[in-house]
């Protein structure tokens, strides 16, 4: 499509630190971690803006960004590269009276104003890059334009008791939220949001501005905007999201969100031809699987070379796993070697880690009920597993130590 | 820019033997779970820097286009030369009649103005039908030290048919060369690689004309070996050639021996090819694997063994496959036997079936069959 004007223009939060995932986020942004086999976070959303007609997306980048924007390119794999519109990756810069990094998420869509009015927006979707689900952002659009609401935001229905971790949405009947309430202690209700927000860009744009002035914000979008519209009595809806969602924020919730995958009866299915979820895939070699191997229930991808057992496990390319090695319930990144006997359980093992022969990682939540130290064990990028070690449950090893 | 131009036959013109070749060129044979054919020359020039290929086509070439497209997977979409598929029509001299080309040299009659328009001195031109990562940079340098008109790339692939052109050598020259005699322990086969100057193919090229000889073998090697320089390259490691449907099979079979495909893959020089979307292969608690290829985009809930499984492949539970190679998006539905049998690509076999070949005769069924 060659208009210049867009209906709807994507704005994606890809800045976090993502300090809650510890070692996995040592050296490249939240968004930019590998994921189920052959992805990486980011192309869950950046899927989601294509496979939903939406064209235009800049990407908002601050932490470790290197990894990320090579990532991302001129957006090919996601249909994203457009003479018109495209995926634009957008860094804080110096202006000509000021310059700063993004504040909050806010401030961060504040200082990018100049490229969204380039399009002349009617509607400006906010998102995260660090949530795990498949959603039609263009029927979330249309309710939005029948209800001529001043913002929509994404709801999805939480366990009650885990409810005070969200941004919690008090509703009248009509969905109309007249409460929002930032990670709250005693949540009224289980309406959680999902950092997915579509505002009618002359209003946000208001907004923005309002909040820039006000000092004492911290120029967030759940903390400050939503609020400050919810007391000026706009209209703000919720809309309905009863599909899979997964906020991979920590070790645990990533661990599951892999986990999930192998969960037939998980909605989150990557093979679906209409809904594909786009990734820089590359030309490797198919994966071999040896005389020893034994596999069941996992994912496995390009480039492995596997002799020895997977259970529930989640493989990504190049990995090797030599005879005797046993995998239970582990999430294995690309080109990490695992040698000999080794015996890993619920671990989350990063890139080109080496694990030497004999190597114990992890154990059964079971095993530890006693200790009540139970984990998931964390082996950062590049690290060495020396032959014989031992690595407890819930234990972090920093990335590129044991070389 | 490469000093060095590459030209790929997408077919060999020995008689069409291969049943997997009859809807698609023979370089777009799909190959080892996810390549085709063409990848592994086309891959070789580039990784030498060859930066103008030109593919030369014979006829239902769309697989072969839809699979090339403008070159981009392999880094060849340039703004200037990159990738070029040339058509497969011959034009005779005298008169305008258009004929399909009968063999190699006709093919490059038919593409004399893409030959005469290259800017490169060097003419590297190479079968699509050859399974080899040749080291291009070794036999480039090899070309212009060692003075060679023409220098062929060899190899000992263990296996000579009918079509393979062995080599006699003196030293490093060629001396002469006979098509399919000779014992597979200790002959070395030509690879159809030859390098030479353009301006030596152009002139072979203008003697074809005048006598209308149609195949470079016959006509400007073997007749020739006296009067030019044919020098030998030996490609040390490992090289299959794909004429027949047997041919096929062995050489897809031993990707299934670690030290060929370490040979073959090397992380240097990678082995490019068409990039799809596809998912990660999904292993059931019902499935159990050993030595295979599987490709992504699988989903296993049976038995194979010493098999190759091309994307998009579903065994289901209960199935048996065995010394097979299944292409893309067929389906082995459960309780049913495949055994030393080559699916083309969406083939089906429904449940409850057995079907099974033999290893000098593979058993194949045709691109969409249901059973």
């Amino acid at each position: 499509m060659f208009r210049k004007n867009k209906e709807i223009v994507a704005m994606l939060l890809a800045g976090g630190q993502g300090s809650r995932l510890h070692v996995l986020t040592k050296n490249t942004a939240k968004p930019a971690i590998p994921f189920g086999g052959k992805y990486r976070i980011i192309d869950f959303t950046l899927s989601n803006c294509i496979n939903s007609g939406i064209d235009t997306v800049g990407v908002l980048t601050q932490y470790q960004p290197l990894e990320l924007n090579s990532y991302i390119g001129s957006g090919v794999p996601w249909d994203l590269n457009r003479l018109n519109g495209g995926v634009s990756i957008l860094p804080p810069y110096v202006k000509a009276d000021s310059g700063e990094w993004y504040r909050g998420t806010a401030n961060a869509v504040y200082q990018n104003i100049r490229f969204i009015e380039k399009y002349n927006p009617e509607y400006v979707l906010i998102l995260s890059g660090d949530h795990i689900y498949k959603m039609d952002y263009s029927k979330m659009a249309d309710f939005h334009r029948k209800s001529d609401a001043a913002c929509t935001i994404a709801a999805l229905p939480v366990p009650i008791e885990e409810a005070s971790r969200f941004g919690i949405m008090n509703t009248d009947e009509d969905g109309r939220i007249y409460e929002f309430e930032e990670k709250p202690k005693h949540p009224k209700c289980n309406n959680a949001s999902m950092g997915v927000y579509i505002f009618t860009w002359s209003k946000l744009r208001r907004y923005l501005e309002e909040d820039e002035q006000d000092k004492n914000s911290r120029n967030d979008f759940g903390g400050d905007i939503i609020p400050k519209m919810i007391a000026a009595g706009e209209k703000m809806m919720a809309y309905r999201f009863d599909g899979y969602w997964k906020d991979v924020g920590t070790i645990e919730s990533f661990w599951e969100a892999n986990m999930d995958l192998l969960n037939p009866g998980i909605s989150l299915n990557l093979s679906d031809p209409d809904w594909k979820i786009y990734s820089r895939f590359k030309a490797n070699v198919p994966q071999y699987i040896g005389r020893h191997a034994d596999i069941i229930e996992s994912m496995v991808t390009e480039n492995c070379n596997i002799n020895g057992s997977l259970w529930y496990s989640v493989l990504f390319s190049g990995v090797t796993v030599e005879e005797g090695a046993s995998l239970n319930s582990c999430v294995v990144m690309s080109n990490t070697k695992i040698g000999k006997n080794v015996n890993i359980k619920y671990a989350i093992i990063a890139d080109d880690v080496v694990i030497e022969d004999g190597a114990v990682i992890g154990d059964l939540p079971e095993n530890c009920r006693e200790s009540g130290d139970w984990g998931i064990a964390v082996i950062g990028t590049g690290a060495v597993v020396k032959a014989g070690q031992v690595v407890r449950p819930r234990q972090m090893i920093e990335p590129y130590s044991g070389r | 820019m490469s000093n060095f131009a590459g030209i790929i036959f997408s077919d060999m013109y020995d008689g069409d033997t291969n049943v997997l070749a009859k809807i698609r060129a023979l370089a777009s044979v799909p190959f080892c779970g996810r390549f085709r054919m063409v990848d592994f020359m086309l891959s070789s020039l580039v990784n030498a820097g060859v930066d103008n290929v030109a593919v030369i086509t014979k006829r239902n070439y769309a697989s072969l286009e839809d699979h090339l497209g403008r070159g981009s997977y392999w880094d060849l979409n340039h703004r200037n030369s990159g990738l070029r598929l040339l058509s497969p029509f011959y034009k005779t001299a005298n008169n305008n009649e258009v004929f399909l080309a009968r063999g190699k040299l006709d093919a490059l009659r038919s593409v004399k103005p893409h030959i005469e328009g290259m800017r490169e001195e060097y003419v590297v031109l190479c079968n699509g039908n050859v399974i080899a990562n040749i080291d291009f940079d070794c036999v480039l340098d090899q070309h212009i030290y060692s003075g060679a008109d023409i220098t062929a790339v060899c190899a000992q692939t263990g296996r000579i048919g009918e079509n393979d052109l062995v080599v006699s050598m003196d030293g490093d020259r060629i001396t002469g060369l006979t098509y399919g005699a000779g014992d597979p322990s200790d002959s070395a086969v030509s690879l159809g690689v030859y390098v030479m100057k353009r301006t030596l193919l152009l002139d072979i090229i203008r003697r074809a004309d005048e006598g209308d000889y149609y195949s470079f073998e016959k006509y400007a090697l073997i007749k020739n070996t006296e009067k030019l320089n044919i020098t030998g390259f030996m490609h040390g490691r490992f090289a299959g050639i794909v004429h027949t449907v047997r041919d096929y099979y062995d050489v897809s079979m031993q990707m299934l021996d670690r030290s060929v495909r370490d040979q073959l893959f090397r992380p240097d020089f990678p082995i490019m090819t068409r990039v799809m979307d596809t998912v990660p292969v999904l292993y059931s608690y019902n499935a159990d694997v050993e030595n295979s290829i599987i490709a992504d985009g699988c989903r296993i809930d049976g038995v194979v063994r010493n098999s190759i499984i091309f994307r998009n492949v579903v065994i289901e539970t209960g199935a048996v496959v065995e010394n097979s190679i299944i292409l893309q998006n067929s389906v082995i539905e459960g309780d049913s036997m495949i055994d030393h049998v080559i699916l083309d690509k969406n083939v089906k076999v429904t449940s409850g079936k057995t079907l099974r070949g033999a290893p000098e005769y593979p058993y194949v069924l045709e691109k969409g069959t249901v059973i």
